[in-house]
């Protein structure tokens, strides 16, 4: 007697997978009326960083006896992205960050729109910005204090951004590092 | 699931020497570079490519030789093959990222560096959709074309938008950017996963756009796989 053929799941190999269309077309829709909605209202990124124009900042650290914390960034530069997610998105970091600079946010926008303005292009030259992101702290009197090129991870970038400026502030009225 | 499909999906790419070269290549360098920065951010873009490795002519690839007309002798339907080969794509995908992030956790922490592990979990998530995104593009370009030509498809597709990428911007065309910015989102489908562990606002245009592009890329391919005709003939 021949054994018993195994139970083999019947129906057409070839079937088109209807529900998988049905989600697909539903997603799609969703996709274009979403996409519309978010034109019209862009979900608008958590104000964590009192960002303080380049202009005013000179007077404001002079006012609270900060330094100042150059962001030199860029719209299609990964790391600064990544910092921004990490450092400048996270309400405990961007507050610990607050509390010891005056932040300002530097976007080169030179291959997006083929120049900058006359103050970003100066804020770059005295810096010798040659790669983004570039951080630099200044003292109250305009002078670089220390800077980093590139992202060295959020809790380096905090932790340096304590160090230095804490540091500045030793020395009242010195710019210069006291432990260089 | 039929755990078989995905078990000789898997050990088919992991005998090939190039697939496992490739792999490699775009493993180590990243592992590398996180150990040495001390920094994890390097190993969030490997799970795309480790996808596309896979994955590439998870569907021609077997046509051309043969395989294909062997396999769909026995009672499998031709959707369950071309899901269980993305799914098997993105498992191992998803898989290898997390043997990285395990590997560049410890180096951190033998630099004394603590890893924040919402981090590390925000990752594993968005390695698991890039994953998905990419092998689902991979294998639906995969029922076009025989052997590997959907990697030609891609990187050609890859390079054109590119070129009119740089032209939209040149000549400040709105329209030109805007949309080859929707075709590189749907040749690389990517969800960031920071609006939930970091409080950045939820976009559920990001959410519905890589949704869509995985069910449409799935769909397309299993109606071409369906209608494709299959030579049993030699040659």
């Amino acid at each position: 007697m021949p054994p018993a053929e195994r139970a083999t799941p019947s129906g057409p190999s070839r079937r088109d997978p209807l529900v998988l269309w049905i989600v697909a077309a539903v997603l799609l829709v969703a996709r274009v009326a979403t996409g519309i909605y978010e034109e019209k209202h862009p979900p608008t990124k958590p104000d964590l960083m009192s960002w303080v124009p380049a202009d005013a900042a000179p007077a404001q650290s002079a006012a609270t006896n900060k330094p100042i914390l150059y962001d030199f960034s860029a719209a299609w530069c990964g790391p600064c992205q990544t910092m921004e997610r990490e450092v400048f998105e996270d309400r405990k970091l961007a507050s610990s960050i607050s509390t010891f600079v005056v932040p300002v946010h530097v976007v080169d926008r030179s291959r997006e729109d083929g120049h900058n303005s006359a103050l970003v292009d100066s804020l770059q030259r005295v810096h010798g910005v040659n790669a983004f992101p570039t951080l630099v702290i200044v003292g109250a009197d305009g002078k670089a204090i220390d800077h980093i090129e590139g992202y060295p991870g959020a809790h380096e970038f905090v932790g340096w951004v304590a160090t230095t400026s804490t540091k500045s502030r030793l020395v009242p009225g010195t710019p210069k590092p006291m432990f260089p | 699931m039929n755990r078989t499909l995905l078990v000789a999906f898997l050990r088919q790419r992991f005998t090939s020497p190039m697939r496992v070269g490739l792999l490699l290549i775009v493993t180590v360098f990243p592992l590398g570079a996180a150990i040495l920065a001390n920094n994890l951010a390097t190993l969030a873009g490997p799970a795309s490519a480790i996808a596309l490795i896979l994955s590439a002519g998870a569907i021609g690839q077997d046509v051309s030789s043969g395989t294909l007309q062997l396999l769909l002798v026995r009672p499998v339907s031709r959707p369950s093959v071309l899901l269980h080969r993305w799914l098997a794509s993105v498992i191992a995908a998803v898989g290898i990222t997390i043997v990285l992030l395990l590997l560049a956790t410890v180096a951190l922490l033998a630099h004394k560096t603590q890893p924040n592990a919402l981090d590390l979990v925000r990752m594993v998530l968005e390695a698991a959709c890039s994953a998905a995104g990419s092998a689902a593009v991979m294998v639906m370009l995969s029922t076009l074309v025989g052997g590997i030509g959907d990697v030609g498809l891609f990187v050609a597709a890859v390079i054109v938008t590119q070129m009119f990428s740089g032209l939209a911007m040149l000549e400040h065309w709105d329209v030109l950017a805007r949309a080859c910015n929707e075709v590189q989102g749907v040749l690389s489908p990517q969800l960031s996963w920071a609006w939930m562990l970091h409080g950045t606002p939820l976009s559920w245009f990001a959410i519905t756009s890589w949704a869509s592009t995985v069910t449409l890329a799935l769909a397309v391919g299993i109606a071409r796989f369906n209608r494709r005709e299959l030579s049993y003939a030699a040659g």
